[in-house]
């Protein structure tokens, strides 16, 4: 079987791999780095807290997605790349009417609450995680847990090449059609064409632009062990572990296609909430600032649409990384490649 | 005998209805334009200050739910801001509308009624159509008037006075409401309508929850103009029954005086 890919980024990559995996020849197109949303996100697998806002239908994939990241990772001998710790769902004391409001949404939705939402409060959790002592209660979320981002690119890329997908870089893919990808004025053809751009295929599918800026602080001390959503009624933050003592601390969500660098407002925003959550990041060090735009439809939810000969895989908006492998298995079940 | 016809027009607009509803804070776009397709509301407000022109295909989406679109000021601290935010509105969505906020403290995001005032005069003088979010003082609101909105149900006697004393001008409660009981006390106060956002987008099931509100304010605006009984000191029966003795009323009372 013969498959085009449009779109180089963190779904072009896994499809292809997957593809190839699974014997067939794979040819990706990729526009270049410069649109990539990817690297501007922390990685979270968060298929519980997501669900005080998204469907069932996203927590059943983000939960499908957190069985097949370590399985697909330890493929390439890098199941270490997904950690699952779980994660924190927490908010400072005056705060704690959004805890509440968030952890009930929660509830309400996902099918085994106890299981899911587990209260901690007080020297219970401090003990649990002591970079969380300065807030009275926490809930863990044992499903969750990260990809590291950075990494998982690198390896994605790697592992497509090994499996000997052919890489067609600098190439922006012009239209998909059924069975064709029209790249730099030709048109080629496949058993099957995949669109996985994210903005880039616009105007083709309804998606807009869900500007997200995150910062990279490097604060050796805190000791932070896992992800930890921080909720307040305007500004929810999320913080995260990297390796060698780096936190992501993120994300704006902003209705805009401005791909320009991280505002002084946002950068605010997110550093006083960084400080709020824990006075010792005030020493840290700001490393890093990224921009993404992400690509989203209407409802915020990835949508995979299959036709014949052609499927697309977008608007995977703020859940690329928690919906990817799992919108990737569909498609792979949808050309009879599972 | 048929009721008159009850329109709601602000600055001579006929307005489809008397519940407004914000549009931050939804789930998606799309489960906004559930909402306005359930509660059918006479406008919508939104903020333009953070996508800096960069968010056409959100508003594109907003346009495509049908009310009217209002940008409001939400976040600016200081007149400049608010003109310059009410300005870059006005190119962005082609309106002279504006739902003017002046937020005074950050934390409760109470508006600054001074800067409010200061910043009113000068858009109004800049042809705008300019709807004021602040408190339910009766100064600030006869030098807002004749367009005023009031925050929260905390003081239903202030905001009573205040419909009272301002018959004329359109006043909308905005902000603080949680319940469609909320929205209909305000409706039944005789306030000209009702805004609210978080208390349909945060709710478990937004949609179903925008049909309430839409009752609710339906409710409160139908109970205002059908004349609401005064309230009494002692419950009134609302048949007489003359042949009970007036002491069958009062059991408490026999028993006590046993």
């Amino acid at each position: 079987m013969r498959i085009g890919i449009a779109g180089g980024g963190l779904i072009g990559r896994l499809l292809a791999w997957r593809c190839a995996a699974a014997g067939a020849e794979v040819e990706v197109f990729d526009a270049g780095a410069a649109g990539r949303c990817a690297p501007a996100a922390a990685g979270m697998l968060a298929p519980v807290a997501e669900l005080a806002r998204a469907s069932r239908a996203l927590h059943a994939r983000g939960m499908e997605s957190c069985r097949l990241w370590p399985r697909w990772l330890a493929e390439e001998d890098a199941a270490g790349l997904c950690v699952q710790r779980g994660a924190w769902l927490t908010a400072h004391g005056r705060d704690r009417g959004e805890l509440e409001r968030v952890a009930d949404a929660i509830a309400a939705k996902v099918p085994d609450p106890d299981e899911h939402l587990i209260g901690y409060a007080g020297k219970e959790l401090a003990e649990m995680e002591p970079a969380l002592a300065g807030f009275e209660r926490a809930y863990l979320l044992p499903a969750e847990g990260q990809v590291l981002v950075d990494e998982v690119l690198e390896l994605l890329g790697g592992a497509a090449a090994r499996a000997g997908v052919s890489w067609r870089d600098g190439a922006a893919v012009e239209e998909v059609g059924p069975g064709r990808l029209r790249a730099a004025g030709t048109d080629k053809r496949y058993d099957w064409a995949c669109d996985c751009r994210g903005l880039g295929a616009r105007p083709a599918q309804q998606l807009r632009a869900v500007r997200g800026e995150c910062l990279h602080v490097h604060c050796p001390g805190l000791g932070l062990r896992r992800p930890t959503h921080v909720l307040h009624p305007r500004q929810p933050v999320y913080i995260v572990p990297r390796p060698a003592d780096v936190y992501v601390v993120g994300a704006t969500e902003i209705e805009s296609d401005d791909p320009g660098p991280v505002t002084v407002r946002s950068a605010l925003e997110l550093l006083g909430a960084a400080y709020a959550f824990n006075p010792l990041l005030a020493e840290g060090r700001v490393v890093d600032a990224r921009v993404g735009l992400r690509p989203a439809l209407p409802d915020n939810e990835p949508a995979l649409r299959v036709g014949d000969g052609e499927l697309a895989l977008s608007g995977m908006h703020r859940h690329g990384y928690l919906a990817g492998p799992a919108c990737v298995s569909e498609a792979l079940a949808a050309m009879g490649l599972a | 005998m048929a009721e008159d016809a009850d329109h709601f027009a602000i600055a001579g607009r006929r307005l489809a209805s008397r519940l407004l509803l914000g549009t931050s804070r939804y789930p998606s776009p799309a489960a906004l334009a559930d909402c306005v397709a359930r509660a059918g509301p006479g406008l919508l407000t939104v903020s333009v200050r953070r996508s800096a022109g960069g968010g056409n295909a959100f508003y594109e989406l907003l346009k495509e739910a049908g009310p009217p679109l209002v940008p409001n000021t939400a976040g600016c601290r200081t007149v400049a801001e608010a003109c310059r935010t009410a300005s870059m509105a006005r190119e962005l969505l082609g309106t002279n509308w504006v739902k003017l906020e002046l937020i005074g403290d950050d934390e409760t995001q109470a508006p600054d009624p001074f800067a409010l005032v200061e910043a009113a005069e000068q858009l109004l003088r800049e042809d705008y159509v300019v709807l004021a979010y602040c408190t339910e003082d009766l100064a600030l609101c006869t030098r807002l008037a004749p367009i005023g909105s009031g925050q929260g149900l905390n003081h239903p006697e202030r905001l009573a006075l205040l419909r009272q004393r301002l018959a004329g001008s359109v006043l909308v409660v905005d902000a603080g409401i949680g319940r469609p009981s909320d929205a209909a006390a305000a409706m039944e106060l005789g306030y000209d309508a009702v805004l609210l956002n978080t208390a349909v987008a945060l709710a478990r099931e937004p949609a179903p929850m925008a049909a309430a509100f839409r009752a609710a304010v339906d409710a409160g605006r139908t109970a205002y103009r059908a004349g609401i009984m005064p309230r009494h000191d002692m419950a009134q029966p609302s048949t007489l029954a003359p042949d009970i003795p007036v002491e069958r009323y009062h059991p408490h009372k026999e028993t006590q005086t046993q």
